[in-house]
């Protein structure tokens, strides 16, 4: 029962992922999820900090990547716990040895909302299609092809032969190199055509979130 | 067999269809690190910055292989390419990814060829994981941690010493017996020498 509802939940994520991925051409996305994580950067309220992590955190939702939010409150608990062990302004309370001051609890706030609103923002705007330009371009693209090849390897990596299994495998690999090159361009030329481009409504709402985020800058 | 061993086993290379050249090399020692930076991926962390390292295997086993613009490519590879996988490019994780991955990656290459075969693949490994580490602790005192940076310093070494000893371990056993290694190490070597 629990894997069924996994795998409902999954096929939904991917759903979500495939509307996500026709709806914006890789680039854009990219350089609109670059232009708005700086803005974020330069946020100095808490509160506005943490309204763009939600919407963040939504945006990642709808483009199918995984979430996982115990680990983010998790992780958010430790940054804010680590920055509370060096006390800065106003005392609010003591538990036990702890000092929790004002200043150090804003200040771990802020940075777990920087931290993990960055990787929201990230994981939404960056999609697995984004075709680097040039010659290191094509370098990640055969080294995309490659991998996908290592994925799909029917042999077995066995712990106790772990050398004899990897060589293997880098042999069969290295024995199809040429093939991998001209896979690569195919690869490239593939999503270069199943990549639509965005449609108006998609590029106006990511001009409005970029043209929000700056806004956000000047509120006081 | 790690360092200018120019020892080749007795079985024949196997590009016989078409001849690999160094951008090959690069491109699969970089899908190895995808696939093993997926596979730490799979290792629960405290913290998601805190990795074992072993993604960084390949570029150990690279630094006897590769000519210094291949290697620093590989390095920037395996850094872009899991940012893009992983989708956290814009992110302190990218930020980490990206010093660690450099300070080790040309550590190691610095070790190499400062200490030569005077220094085992465990040494240079060790050291790579130790610098990089370091760095790490000091950009998330910068970036995360403030002053308490100091706290994860001690767990973040001991890891980086555990499993810098384990893939410099690895990589020696893999250097000695691997037939693509000394296949690629040839081959590479060859072209390097029609270059000169």
């Amino acid at each position: 029962m629990r894997s069924l509802n996994k795998k409902k939940r999954d096929a939904r994520r991917v759903a979500r992922s495939d509307a996500w991925e026709s709806r914006f051409s890789p680039w854009t996305l990219a350089a609109a999820g670059a232009a708005v994580s700086i803005a974020f950067l330069f946020q100095r309220s808490i509160s506005l900090r943490a309204i763009m992590f939600a919407c963040f955190l939504g945006a990642a939702w709808l483009s199918g990547k995984k979430i996982s939010i115990p680990a983010t409150v998790f992780v958010s608990l430790g940054i804010v716990a680590a920055n509370l062990l060096v006390p800065v302004g106003k005392v609010l309370c003591r538990l036990g040895p702890l000092v929790i001051t004002q200043g150090a609890l804003e200040d771990g706030i802020g940075k777990a909302l920087v931290f993990e609103g960055l990787i929201y923002i990230s994981k939404a705007s960056i999609l697995p299609s984004l075709k680097l330009p040039g010659r290191f371009g094509a370098l990640v693209a055969s080294s995309f092809v490659y991998y996908d090849r290592i994925v799909e390897y029917k042999g077995s990596v066995r712990p106790a032969h772990i050398i004899e299994d990897t060589d293997a495998l880098m042999l069969e690999l290295w024995d199809e190199a040429l093939g991998a090159s001209q896979g690569s361009e195919k690869g490239a030329e593939l999503a270069s055509e199943t990549r639509s481009a965005e449609g108006t409504v998609a590029a106006i709402a990511l001009a409005a979130a970029v043209v929000a985020s700056y806004g956000l800058l000047f509120i006081k | 067999m790690w360092k200018g061993d120019p020892k080749m086993p007795e079985s024949t290379p196997p590009f016989t269809k078409a001849i690999p050249n160094a951008a090959d090399v690069t491109a699969l020692l970089g899908a190895f690190c995808f696939f093993l930076s997926a596979l730490e991926y799979m290792v629960p962390k405290p913290l998601p910055f805190m990795r074992l390292g072993i993604a960084n295997l390949p570029i150990l086993l690279a630094t006897d292989l590769l000519p210094l613009p291949w290697f620093l490519a590989l390095a920037l590879v395996k850094v872009v390419g899991m940012s893009v996988i992983s989708g956290s490019l814009f992110s302190y994780i990218a930020v980490f990814s990206l010093a660690g991955t450099l300070t080790a990656a040309l550590t190691m290459l610095g070790g190499r060829k400062l200490f030569g075969r005077h220094v085992s693949a465990v040494g240079i490994s060790i050291l790579g994981a130790m610098v990089s580490n370091a760095v790490q602790i000091v950009i998330a005192s910068v970036l995360v941690f403030g002053e308490a940076a100091r706290l994860i310093a001690p767990p973040f070494l001991i890891m980086g010493l555990v499993t810098g000893t384990l893939l410099g371990l690895f990589a020696e056993a893999f250097a000695k017996k691997s037939l693509w290694y000394a296949s690629a190490k040839a081959l590479l070597g060859k072209t390097e020498e029609n270059r000169a």
